[in-house]
C-alpha cells in the first residue's frame, strides 16, 4: 500500500507581509486584518485571537494563545471567522440577525449597532424563534432561500437586556472585546430547531427618524444592499464575487426588501414589532 | 461615438436584471452601478451586437421619443458607459486583439 505523510515544523508560520484588508473599529485602529497565505488566508483580530482559514474554506484553526479567553475565541469564531470562511464556500452570509415566524422568517440587516440583535429579541420573546443574532446564513434548497440557526445566543448591550429581559435572566460569559452580555437560548428564547425560509429582509437605517418608517425597496437597490451587508473573504477574488452577484441576483427576485428606520427607544420596541408584523402579514 | 458603432460587453462586466432596473458590476474596480428602466432597455439592445442606430430606432418605436433626443441619449448614454469602461467599441476589441 502507498501511503502519503506531509511533514515539516508546525511551529513556523509564514512572514506575514502587509495585508491585504482591514476592518476598522469605529473609534479608529484595526478590528480585523487579513493577510495571504500559500495556503489561504490569515484572520488576525489584534490582541485578541488569530485563525488561519483554508483557501476553499473549508479547514479553520486557530493559531496559538493569543491571550483571549476562550469565550472569546469561540464568538469570532462563530460571528466572524466562520461566516468569512463560509464565503469562500460560495454559502451566503449577512451581516444580519433572524427570526422564525412559525414557518416564515424575517431578516434584519445592518451594520453594528443598528439594532439587529434588540430587534431579534423583541420578537423572540414575544413568540418567535430566535435564528441567530448576527451571521446570518442563507441558503437556497428546493426553490426557496432558507434562512440557517446559528448558535443559540444573543448578545445584547446592557441597556436592551435591562428594557427587554427580567434581572434575573442567566447571562452567560462574554466576549471580552465586547460589553454586550449574552443569553443563551433556552426557556425565555428559543432557538428554531430547524431552517426556515425567508420571506422578509429588513435593511436597517438610524438616520434619527422621529417615527417608524418602512420603505419598500426595488430589486436594484436590495441587491447593492444585499452586497453591501454579505460577509466575504477576499474581495479580489473575482470568481468568488461574481459567483456571490450571480446568487443575490437571484434571491432578489423571490423575497421582499425594506428599509426600516425607527426611534431608537425602548418604550417604542413593541410599536416596531407590530409594524413588522403588519407589514410582514400582509404578504402572507 | 457614432451611430454605425457596435458596442460589446467587456469581460469584466455581469450585468443582471433586478425587476425594471439592471444591475452591473465591474469586477476590475468592484463598482456596483444601476441602470433605470430606459437604461437598462439600451444596454439590453446594445449587448445584443447592435448598432447604436439600431438602437436608436427600437426605442423609438418602444418609447415615446422623437428621432433625434433617441439618437442623442443613446449616443450619450453609450459614450458614458464607455467612459466607465462598462462596454467598448467592437473596434476596439479587434484593434487589441490583433
Amino acid at each position: 500500500m502507498i501511503g502519503s505523510e506531509r511533514i515539516g515544523p508546525d511551529d513556523v508560520n509564514p512572514r506575514l507581509t502587509e495585508p491585504f484588508h482591514v476592518w476598522s473599529l469605529p473609534g479608529g485602529g484595526d478590528w480585523l486584518r487579513f493577510f495571504r497565505t500559500t495556503t489561504g488566508y490569515r484572520l488576525q483580530f489584534p490582541g485578541l485571537a488569530e485563525f488561519t482559514v483554508s483557501r476553499d474554506g473549508s479547514v479553520i484553526d486557530v493559531l496559538g494563545p493569543a491571550g483571549a479567553a476562550p469565550e472569546t475565541v469561540e464568538h469570532l469564531y462563530q460571528n466572524q471567522v466562520l461566516p468569512l470562511a463560509l464565503s469562500r464556500q460560495r454559502k451566503l452570509v449577512f451581516h444580519g440577525s433572524a427570526v422564525d415566524m412559525d414557518g416564515g422568517a424575517l431578516a434584519f440587516l445592518g451594520a453594528s449597532g443598528a439594532g439587529k440583535s434588540t430587534l431579534a429579541a423583541a420578537f423572540a420573546l414575544n413568540g418567535a424563534r430566535l435564528i441567530t443574532d448576527d451571521g446570518l446564513r442563507v441558503e437556497r434548497s428546493g426553490g426557496r432561500w432558507q434562512a440557517w440557526p446559528g448558535h443559540g445566543s444573543l448578545r445584547l448591550w446592557d441597556d436592551s437586556l435591562a428594557a427587554l429581559l427580567p434581572p434575573e435572566t442567566p447571562r452567560s460569559p462574554a466576549a471580552e472585546y465586547s460589553a454586550k452580555s449574552r443569553i443563551v437560548t433556552g426557556d425565555s428564547i428559543r432557538l428554531s430547531a430547524g431552517p426556515a425560509p425567508l420571506q422578509r429582509v429588513y435593511f436597517l437605517r438610524n438616520y434619527g427618524a422621529d417615527s417608524i418608517a418602512i420603505q419598500p425597496l426595488s430589486a436594484a437597490d436590495a441587491l447593492i444592499e444585499l452586497v453591501s451587508h454579505a460577509f466575504m473573504l477576499d474581495l479580489d477574488d473575482r470568481e468568488l464575487i461574481a459567483c456571490h452577484f450571480d446568487q443575490l441576483s437571484q434571491m432578489v427576485h423571490c423575497l421582499h426588501f425594506s428599509l426600516l428606520d425607527f426611534p431608537r427607544r425602548y418604550s417604542i420596541l413593541r410599536e416596531v414589532r407590530e409594524r413588522i408584523l403588519s407589514d410582514w402579514e400582509a404578504d402572507v | 461615438m457614432t451611430s454605425s458603432d457596435i458596442l460589446l460587453v467587456p469581460g469584466h462586466v455581469m450585468a443582471r436584471h433586478a425587476g425594471q432596473e439592471t444591475v452591473l458590476l465591474d469586477l476590475d474596480s468592484g463598482v456596483y452601478y444601476t441602470l433605470d428602466e430606459i437604461g437598462s432597455r439600451i444596454w439590453e439592445l446594445a449587448a445584443e451586437a447592435r448598432t447604436l442606430a439600431e438602437v436608436s430606432q427600437s426605442l423609438i418605436d418602444e418609447y415615446d421619443v422623437d428621432a433625434a433626443t433617441a439618437e442623442r441619449d443613446v449616443l450619450e448614454f453609450a459614450s458614458e458607459l464607455e467612459g466607465r469602461g462598462l462596454m467598448c467599441r467592437r473596434s476596439d476589441v479587434r484593434h487589441t486583439t490583433t
